[in-house]
Parts: structure tokens; C-alpha cells; sequence
């Protein structure tokens, strides 16, 4: 019975344990102090001592964030080898000074990052760390910076160069050969005036997309672990698609949108920060000169997407993009097909398979290899964090290709940079896709993949490496229901049939109640 | 007959209320109605969805496009519950307020409730199965089961539009029968008038 007890009892407590660790937070992660209310570590043991007035604020940053108010309070954290940060490291955090003054933002003795008052109105950082090595500070300062400003921070050492990066953009990089530890105190904003919120340690040099999303993250007011619509996203805690990736309410990855690039049906844009937008709400899709807009709107003369009036397959006349009441001039698709077309919302709904020839598969009139179905995946990138490499499906290799018998779309995934003397990772994803025609806004697509090994193809016998970053790049087998034609639900309930049926049956109610 | 005057200008005015709120007031009421639903409806998606983004009448969920048109904020549905209300004969000003409130309320919280379980199942195969159950034969049931709520939970007896109707006819085949009895009793003592004449001429 005591045995069950203790067993009940430890379960409870990992559980509560284990609801205190953020779940999607980088593997690496040493610390994370996130100022919601308190100075605790949420990752690790390293909880905080503040000395001075304690004040929060929770509108600018992610939460709530520590407010130094009179340039006298700090926070400290009691000296632990793990923050001595002797080996790769990556440190970050958010700040906005509102004081331009000489202030120590984060302080170990071997390490610290500086602000420097250059006016009233900016100030620069200096990040700073001892290279035991060379016996000398190694130091990397940033541009100017204005005051009342949120600013993210990181520094990287990957075991030879430090690097410090403000918003996600590099500030500069220095050699640094070799760090050591100390027994001082961490302290954070000594003499500071302003805010500073989610302070992260980590144990490895993130990447700079990593360092990007988490800023992207925070703009949108969400911590480095959560998951979020904007920036980048794992689409497995391996992969990360460069650019925007739109998930799903549960948090499942749906889709990457390449930076600059609207998303192909046509609902998100993202920016050249990476930050996702509605095409609804937003100029910037429009702005590109196509047709950044859902099915059923079209970008209007002033850059906005209005809904249209009239149905694209109305259009008999391919016409150019100057001519109203065309296909063309209407932001729509013309479809050719033996000397005759239609026009079309979108090329999406079709599939390389819609070719049923080698000659009309390789020409491929209607671009479907690069509009059509499933090419969602081009033109964008992933990262194999485990091997640190990275992967691009570039949107010229993507095309329609004649396979026994078949029109298939085909894309090559190849490593983005490799050392000399090495060969290029890369292979061919064929996808066959079975569209079927689209009904009432809803269509069922099913399709088979499959890999072929590229020349000189470096995987060699690692078929596992292969195939995960195969599935990281949607290279695998599937089906699904989706809405194609209108792409907007409208959910009407009453009109004349309706008002005369309830009439009828209203009336048929009180003559049957007369009647008894 | 006091009294039957007082149910004509009854009638009266209450037909004038329909008419001009069907002539003036529809439009107004779906543009509260579009403003009002979007609002609840993108509250109550926030919460099962976290992210739901609002553009004009244009509703994103989950990455599919819902436009909340005149159709779906059900605007008919409320114009016929107000002619119901309206058109239905002895129901005092604080019942017929009573009974258009009810009516309205419920409408707007099963239409919601409506459209919260078609965003749900906009993914699945069975959307459009569902879909017309809603629009082809619950729409004329609820409309029937709202009304007769209602009526009961207010206790009106009468019959809208019929026994205006009922009254309306019964009083002009009253009043006609009493015209005629009113010329029959002129005529009468006219006749015996002419008779009496006719008859002194002849004799005298």
C-alpha cells in the first residue's frame, strides 16, 4: 500500500513538473528567465533575486516584462557552471531602454552585454566575451539603436566565432577561440532604465533562422517555446521551413509560404522579416503584381482584394491583363488545351496528371508543375538541425514529367551548400496526383510518391537520412478532402422556400388545432 | 361598436407597423444583425480555434474563408417572426415586446449555434449533407418551433394574420346586415306611405 502511495504521489509530481516545462522549447535550452510576474527559471534551477523596486509591465513585450525604473535595480542569479557558458553558447533576450544611459545588461564577469549611451535619443549595444585563448575581450558593437524601441538580442559562439545578432540580423562577427568560467554572480540590468524580458541560455550557437523565428515569435507576443502562425515553425521538431508556415488550430503544420511570396491558395503573405500576413487585410500580396488573393477575390486597382462578381469560368476570351471582362484581364487562369482553353480561378485545382500525354506533360501550357497542385513545397527550405544542413526544393525544379505512362510532378531536393571535394546530397520526389473534379467546393485528391536517387547521389546506403528529409519535404504518400472552385463558405438558411414550407406548416398547426 | 372601432385601429396600426418596419427597417436590423453575429460568432471561434481573423463580412478559421452574407445572418427569419408577432390579434403592447424578443433571441442563438457547428465540420466530407439538413428541413421547423414556444410559453391564443381576418370579415358581414336592416326599416313606412296614397286616391 505505501508503495503505491509513493508511485501515485511520484507520478503527481512529474506531472506537475512536467507542467512547468514548456514543451517546444529548443533541446538546448540551459535557462529561461521569461519575467511573467516572477525571476524563476521556467527550464532550470537558475530562479533570480531581484534587488530594488519590482515593477512589471505587461503591454510591450511577450507577457509581462521587468520594468527598471530608476537605473538602481537589478536581478541576480547565483553562480552556476553551467552559465559560466565555457563551451558554445547562445544568449538572448529582449529589451527596450527607455534612458539612454551607460548601462550592463547581462554581467558574468567573462561575459557581458553593454549598453552605450551615444544621446538622449539612441544608444548603441557592445556584447562582450574573454577569450581565454588570446588572453583579451573580444568585442562586437552595434549600430545606432533608438530609445522607447523593443530590440532582441542574441550573441552565438560556435567554438571559433562569436556573433551578435539585434532583430535577427547579424551586427557583426570576431574569432574567439576559447572562453572561461568565473565565480561571479549573473547579474542582469545594472544601472539599465527600461525593460527587459525572456533571457534564454543555451548551450549551442542557434542557427540564424532559429534566432529569427524566435524574434518573429515575440513580435506576435509569444515565448521562444510556443508554437506559433508567424515566422518559422518545425513541420517535425527536426525541420524548420524557411519563410512563414501557416499551421493549423491545433498547431499542425499545414504549409510553408516562401519569404516574399504569397501562399498558393492565395490567403497568407509573407514578408522579407518573415512575418505572415492575411491577404484580406493587406496590400503587400496585391502589391507583387499578381494575384495575391483567395479564390474569389481578385487584387482591384488599389491594391486590395475585393470579391469578385463575376465567376473567372464566365471569361470565354483569354484576352491580356489589360483588357476588362477577359480571362487575363481579370486575374484569372487560361487553361489551353488542342487549340482550344477556358479560364479558370485557379491552376491549383488541376494536377501535372491532368496531361495525358508525354508531349502535352512536358510543355506543360498551363504551369502546372509550378502552380498546380502540390507544388506548394516549391521554393522552399528546410533545415536537418541534427546534421545542421540544409535542404532546397528551388522553384525551377519543379515540372511536369512523363513517368511510365504518367504525368507526375517532379521535384529535386538537393543540399544547399557542401564543402569542396564533397557531393551534393540530393534526390527526385515524383508525385502522382488523382484529382478528382471539383464538386460543390469540395474535391478529392489522393497521390503516390515516390524518391529516385540523383547522380552522385551522397546518401548512399542511408536510406533513413533519405527518406526523413523525403517526408520533411511532403515527398510521401497521402489523400484529402479539400475546397476547391470558391474557396469562401457561405452558410445561407432561409429564402422563399423556406418562409413558404414554415408558413405552410405554421398554418397546418392551428387549422389542425380548430379541428380538435 | 365602440370597442369594434378600437380593434380596427388596432388593426390598423399594427399592419402599419409591419409595413414600414418590412419597408424601412430590414435593412437596418441586417446590418445589426451582420455586425452583431460576426462579433459573437468570431468570440466563440477565438475560443475553440485561438486564431480567427476578421475582414468586412469575410471570417478566416482554420485557414478556410466563411462570408457571414445577408443569407447566413438569417435577416428573413426575424422579418417573418415580426409579422407573426405583428399580425397576431388581443396581445397587449408588453407581450408582443415580450414575445419579438424571445423570438429574436432564440433565433440569433440557434443561427449561431448553427453556423459555430458548420465551421467545425467545414473539413469533413459530411459539410454539405449537413448543411442542407440545416437549410432545407430544420429552417422551416425551427421557425415553426420558435413561434410556437412562444405562443404558448406567452399564452397567445389567437391566430396571426387569421383571426385579424376572421374579425375583419365578421365585422363588415355585420355591418352590412345592419345596413340592411336600416334601409328595410326606411323603406317600410315609405310603403305604407305610397300604399296608404294609393289606396285614399282610390277610394276618395
Amino acid at each position: 500500500m505505501r508503495l503505491i502511495t509513493v508511485f501515485l504521489l511520484g507520478i503527481v509530481f512529474l506531472s506537475l513538473v512536467s507542467a512547468t516545462i514548456p514543451t517546444d522549447c529548443e533541446s538546448s535550452i540551459v535557462a529561461y528567465w521569461r519575467f511573467e510576474n516572477n525571476f524563476q527559471d521556467s527550464v532550470g534551477t537558475y530562479d533570480g533575486i531581484v534587488i530594488g523596486t519590482v515593477e512589471w509591465d505587461s503591454v510591450e513585450m511577450v507577457g509581462s516584462s521587468f520594468k527598471y525604473i530608476d537605473g538602481t535595480q537589478k536581478v541576480t542569479v547565483s553562480d552556476s557552471s553551467p552559465l559560466d557558458l565555457n563551451n558554445v553558447f547562445t544568449i538572448e533576450m529582449f529589451i527596450q531602454e527607455t534612458n539612454s544611459e551607460n548601462s550592463i545588461l547581462i554581467n558574468k564577469g567573462n561575459y557581458n552585454l553593454k549598453s552605450i549611451r551615444d544621446d538622449d535619443d539612441y544608444f548603441s549595444l557592445e556584447s562582450a566575451v574573454y577569450d581565454s585563448y588570446n588572453k583579451q575581450w573580444v568585442n562586437i558593437t552595434s549600430g545606432t539603436l533608438d530609445i522607447d524601441t523593443k530590440y532582441h538580442l542574441a550573441l552565438t559562439w560556435n567554438g571559433t566565432t562569436l556573433q551578435f545578432f539585434i532583430n535577427g540580423v547579424s551586427q557583426g562577427m570576431a574569432p574567439l577561440l576559447d572562453t572561461s568560467g568565473t565565480s561571479f554572480d549573473l547579474v542582469f540590468g545594472e544601472g539599465f532604465y527600461g525593460l527587459i524580458d525572456e533571457i534564454a541560455f543555451y548551450n549551442k550557437a542557434l542557427p540564424v533562422n532559429t534566432i529569427k523565428s524566435h524574434y518573429s515569435k515575440a513580435l506576435s507576443g509569444k515565448d521562444y517555446c510556443e508554437s506559433g502562425a508567424s515566422g518559422f515553425s518545425s513541420t517535425s521538431s527536426e525541420f524548420q521551413i524557411r519563410g512563414c508556415s501557416v499551421k493549423d488550430h491545433a498547431g499542425n503544420y499545414l504549409f510553408g509560404v516562401p519569404q516574399d511570396s504569397c501562399s498558393k491558395d492565395g490567403k497568407y503573405y509573407c514578408d522579407s522579416s518573415e512575418k505572415l500576413y492575411y491577404t484580406l487585410a493587406d496590400v503587400n500580396g496585391c502589391s507583387l503584381g499578381g494575384n495575391c488573393c483567395p479564390s474569389g477575390f481578385k487584387c482591384n486597382a488599389s491594391n486590395i482584394c475585393e470579391a469578385r462578381t463575376v465567376d473567372c469560368t464566365t471569361y470565354i476570351a483569354k484576352g491580356d491583363i489589360n483588357t476588362a471582362n477577359t480571362c487575363l484581364g481579370e486575374k484569372c487562369f487560361w487553361i489551353e488545351k488542342d487549340g482550344s482553353g477556358f479560364c479558370t480561378e485557379k491552376p491549383s485545382d488541376f494536377s501535372c496528371g491532368y496531361y495525358e500525354d508525354i508531349s502535352s506533360c512536358t510543355e506543360d501550357l498551363w504551369n502546372l508543375g509550378q502552380e498546380g497542385t502540390g507544388t506548394e513545397v516549391c521554393g522552399t527550405y528546410i533545415i536537418d538541425s541534427t546534421e545542421d544542413k540544409g535542404y532546397v526544393i528551388r522553384q525551377s525544379n519543379c515540372k511536369c514529367s512523363w513517368i511510365v505512362n504518367k504525368c507526375l510532378l517532379s521535384y529535386t531536393v538537393e543540399e544547399e551548400l557542401f564543402g569542396l571535394g564533397e557531393t551534393q546530397n540530393k534526390f527526385t520526389c515524383n508525385k502522382y496526383y488523382n484529382v478528382s473534379s471539383c464538386m460543390e467546393g469540395r474535391q478529392h485528391i489522393n497521390w503516390t510518391s515516390g524518391v529516385s536517387a540523383g547522380q552522385g547521389d551522397n546518401f548512399g546506403s542511408d536510406t533513413t537520412l533519405r527518406q526523413k528529409i523525403a517526408n520533411a519535404t511532403s515527398c510521401s504518400s497521402g489523400e484529402l478532402d479539400r475546397s476547391c472552385g470558391d474557396a469562401v463558405v457561405k452558410v445561407p438558411l432561409f429564402g422563399l422556400y423556406q418562409f413558404i414550407a414554415a408558413s405552410l406548416i405554421i398554418s397546418l398547426f392551428y387549422w389542425l388545432r380548430r379541428l380538435q | 361598436m365602440k370597442q369594434d372601432y378600437s380593434e380596427v385601429e388596432d388593426i390598423v396600426v399594427r399592419y402599419g407597423v409591419i409595413v414600414l418596419g418590412c419597408l424601412f427597417g430590414m435593412t437596418y436590423l441586417e446590418r445589426i444583425l451582420s455586425f452583431s453575429t460576426i462579433t459573437v460568432l468570431t468570440g466563440v471561434l477565438t475560443y475553440f480555434y485561438g486564431d480567427v481573423a476578421v475582414f468586412g463580412r469575410y471570417v478566416l478559421v482554420d485557414g478556410q474563408i466563411f462570408e457571414i452574407a445577408r443569407e447566413c445572418v438569417v435577416g428573413m427569419v426575424y422579418g417573418v417572426l415580426f409579422v407573426l408577432v405583428f399580425s397576431t390579434a388581443k396581445v397587449s403592447l408588453v407581450r408582443r415586446l415580450a414575445a419579438l424578443m424571445i423570438t429574436w433571441v432564440l433565433t440569433f442563438a440557434l443561427n449561431l449555434a448553427r453556423m459555430c457547428l458548420l465551421v467545425f465540420v467545414v473539413k469533413t466530407s459530411y459539410f454539405h449533407e449537413m448543411h442542407g439538413l440545416f437549410q432545407y428541413i430544420l429552417a422551416p421547423v425551427w421557425l415553426f418551433w420558435i413561434w410556437i414556444m412562444t405562443a404558448r410559453l406567452l399564452e397567445i391564443q389567437a391566430v396571426p394574420v387569421y383571426s385579424d381576418a376572421k374579425y375583419l370579415w365578421d365585422l363588415i358581414g355585420k355591418s352590412s346586415r345592419h345596413r340592411r336592416q336600416k334601409v328595410n326599416a326606411h323603406f317600410v313606412p315609405m310603403q305604407k306611405i305610397v300604399i296608404l296614397a294609393w289606396l285614399g286616391n282610390n277610394t276618395g
